[in-house]
């Protein structure tokens, strides 16, 4: 205890004060299992953020990392990488996509998307062509122009002066999209479900309309599948859901299931508005974070790991509307596959508290939305624990609830 | 509950109705034995054992269990496997997945079995390894099961070393079938941290109690089930005077068993060391002048001594396992 005692006074003197992390230190991770290093154990429901989608310490990912590490770690994109074309082959032959491009984060990746949509509509409209939508709750990255597609004021607050031609439209709102979108639109971009938006999941006929509008308008539809990729939802690519393809899709998280990346992946007509010096990154696509990747994809691929998130995410979610039943905190329960949004009818913080002291690392987004991001190959037996649980703590907290009204 | 084609590789990966099943399932096959009526799921089939060291049980229930399945065993051991030593596990696996319908194995590494469940492409059976013994604890639940007749408000205590993969699947079965259970042992000796916790974890979904105890007469008090195992594992056979020493206040004897304050039964995974008519336990006898180690024939020939109904039930519950997961059953989702 007095080793994380004097990290923390470390780490408060030492980091910049951008995130509060919870006093637990984890130093250990096998499958959805966290170990602390005081021996305690959590079942992680969180995944970091939607990124270990194979579990802690995967040995086929393990064994990429180890070899890449033994052999080279980083180049540059000055020369040929093999693990980089192979994992971009693997996501192109597994997507709508003709070309990827490899970057280091999501944020970054969306960037990049912007950059190719607005060049793409700058050389064949001109410049007037430049404006972007994107949704209400959408959560794009924290860069400059990223926050700018973040609904979330309080990201922007006193970083201004904004990039220009950004607006909202509110998410599933056929109405108001489609008077929003206009011969000036470059880009629209989306997440297929919102994830830390609060697990809203798009509406068939909302994904129809923005297809169909922006092709139309001649406007490049992105979507953002940083959160609900690499097999989360059911399928390898939310999109895969509604049958509908984007010009242009981002991936990071769980593309690596650990490892820095980041990646656009685009159909040819936009992939090829970037030319040599166009674009760029130092670290992108390097040896280390694309042996993960393709490792990665080859576990997605070979062990089907898609259809076992569809079939836990029923588990899960099964349970979960079965504890909603008799729960009268649960007002929604949202997502698909292992992207799972319970919307609570009042603040998450305090269930999110005691569930974590009791072994189970879950998250609360927006305030009141519970949200669920286990690994993939989170066991059964480990989700009826968690439920047992919930179902515990919900009935204390609204317990007490009643007793103060 | 889809059980066609799983692996059958450790206790954490069935939940509670799953594990339920397998053993009501079993007690069903077990009433099939005895009134002779067949039970030919697996026809046709041919399945591997693969044992990297002796077994008598495991062995035996998984021949007798093929034969009754009307499948046929074939049993391979050290000296016909090479596990990992000429070739790697990765490439038996994907041969003797190619030619068998099923492969049980008992070796020492656990990776040995994970990586055959990877690669093998037909069901794999955890025998035992190092770390867990999951059949054993089908059998074992099975029987408390049919003496008690129901798993709720047990209490389960494992006496001796803590550390071995019988305690450790214990605390895990334990955990999911709401069987409360403590290992008392000492310090020493005690159950590895990591899968105390995610024991504890596991238990929040039953509330079963899972804990680990120094003082064993503190430990039985409130037990309904008494467990030990031999105290010296396989392959630590020169650890015999240090063990005794250590575990001496744990064995079970007459004077233990008055602790308990309620009924209790006694079970044991065997072999065991319960008098000195085997070679080793005379040996110990004229070394040590001890009559027995873990358990004294009080308890072992006592009326509320199981251990053998616990050994036959190796039989029906593997038996269950290997129709489950190969045999096309149909069976309904019982949530």
């Amino acid at each position: 205890m007095a080793y994380i005692n004097q990290l923390i006074q470390d780490a408060q003197k030492y980091l910049m004060n951008t995130y509060q992390p919870l006093p637990l230190l984890p130093n250990k991770g096998i499958e959805s299992r966290l170990y602390t290093e005081d021996g305690s154990v959590y079942i992680d429901f969180l995944a970091g953020i939607s990124v270990n989608n194979l579990g802690y310490s995967n040995k086929h990912v393990q064994k990429a990392l180890h070899s890449a590490v033994d052999h080279l770690i980083h180049t540059s994109n000055y020369f040929y990488i093999p693990s980089q074309v192979k994992a971009a082959q693997l996501l192109v032959e597994q997507s709508f996509a003709d070309k990827v491009f490899f970057s280091n984060s999501g944020a970054e990746a969306n960037e990049g998307a912007l950059k190719i949509a607005r060049r793409k509509a700058y050389q064949q409209y001109g410049p007037q062509k430049n404006e972007v939508i994107a949704f209400t709750h959408a959560f794009h990255g924290r860069t400059l122009a990223t926050m700018n597609m973040t609904d979330n004021a309080s990201y922007r607050e006193g970083y201004g002066p904004h990039p220009e031609g950004f607006t909202f439209v509110p998410y599933n709102d056929v109405k108001a999209f489609s008077e929003s979108i206009s011969e000036r639109t470059a880009a629209v971009i989306l997440e297929p479900i919102q994830g830390e938006g609060g697990v809203h999941v798009a509406h068939d006929d909302f994904m129809v309309a923005l297809r169909e509008l922006t092709q139309r308008f001649d406007a490049a539809l992105i979507f953002d599948e940083v959160q609900t990729s690499m097999g989360r939802t059911g399928k390898l690519f939310a999109y895969e859901h509604w049958g509908i393809e984007p010009d242009i899709m981002t991936l990071a998280k769980a593309l690596a299931n650990g490892v820095p990346i980041g990646a656009i992946l685009a159909k040819s007509d936009y992939a090829e508005v970037l030319t040599p010096g166009s674009h760029g990154t130092t670290f992108g696509g390097n040896p280390l974070a694309t042996s993960a990747a393709v490792s990665v994809m080859e576990v997605m691929l070979n062990e089907d790991i898609p259809a076992l998130a569809a079939k836990r995410g029923d588990y899960l979610r099964t349970g979960l509307q079965r504890l909603a039943q008799d729960q009268p905190l649960i007002q929604e329960i949202r997502g698909k596959g292992l992207l799972i949004g319970v919307e609570l009818k009042q603040a998450g913080a305090a269930i999110v508290q005691a569930m974590l002291e009791r072994g189970f690392i879950i998250n609360c987004t927006q305030g009141n939305v519970l949200r669920f991001l286990p690994p993939l190959i989170i066991r059964e037996a480990e989700i009826d624990a968690m439920l047992a649980a919930l179902s515990e703590v919900m009935a204390k907290i609204s317990g007490q609830g009643s007793h103060t009204e | 509950m889809t059980f066609q084609g799983r692996n059958f590789n450790v206790i954490q990966d069935f939940t509670q109705a799953e594990l339920n099943y397998l053993i009501d399932f079993a007690i069903h096959l077990k009433q099939l034995k005895q009134k002779r009526i067949p039970h030919h799921y697996l026809e046709g089939q041919t399945i591997a054992l693969l044992f990297d060291k002796t077994s008598t049980r495991t062995r035996s229930a998984f021949t007798v269990a093929a034969q009754d399945l009307g499948a046929h065993a074939e049993f391979m051991g050290a000296g016909d496997v090479q596990f990992g030593k000429k070739e790697s596990d990765k490439d038996s696996a994907i041969v003797f997945g190619s030619m068998f319908d099923g492969i049980q194995l008992r070796v020492s590494k656990q990776e040995t079995v994970d990586t055959f469940c990877e690669y093998a492409g037909v069901p794999i059976w955890n025998g035992m390894t190092n770390d867990w013994h999951p059949t054993q604890m089908l059998a074992d639940f099975m029987t408390i099961k049919e003496v008690y007749g129901s798993l709720a408000e047990q209490s389960l205590v494992y006496l001796g070393d803590g550390r071995n993969n019988v305690a450790h699947s214990l605390m895990i079965m334990g955990a999911i079938m709401g069987v409360s259970v403590t290992i008392a042992s000492p310090e020493a000796l005690a159950p590895a941290s990591e899968v105390l916790a995610e024991a504890q974890v596991l238990a929040q979904a039953t509330g079963a109690k899972i804990r680990h105890l120094e003082n064993p007469l503190e430990a039985v008090a409130d037990a309904s089930v008494l467990y030990t195992d031999v105290w010296v594992s396989m392959g630590e056979e020169a650890q015999f005077q240090e063990r005794i020493q250590q575990l001496m206040p744990y064995q079970v004897n007459q004077e233990l068993v008055q602790h308990c304050q309620k009924p209790y039964i006694f079970l044991h995974c065997l072999p065991a060391f319960h008098d000195s008519s085997t070679q080793i336990g005379a040996e110990i006898k004229h070394k040590y002048g001890l009559e027995a180690m873990e358990v004294m024939d009080d308890v072992f020939e006592s009326p509320e001594a199981y251990q053998f109904q616990q050994a036959e039930n190796r039989l029906h519950t593997i038996k269950a396992v290997m129709a489950v997961t190969n045999g096309n059953l149909f069976i309904p989702d019982l949530a």
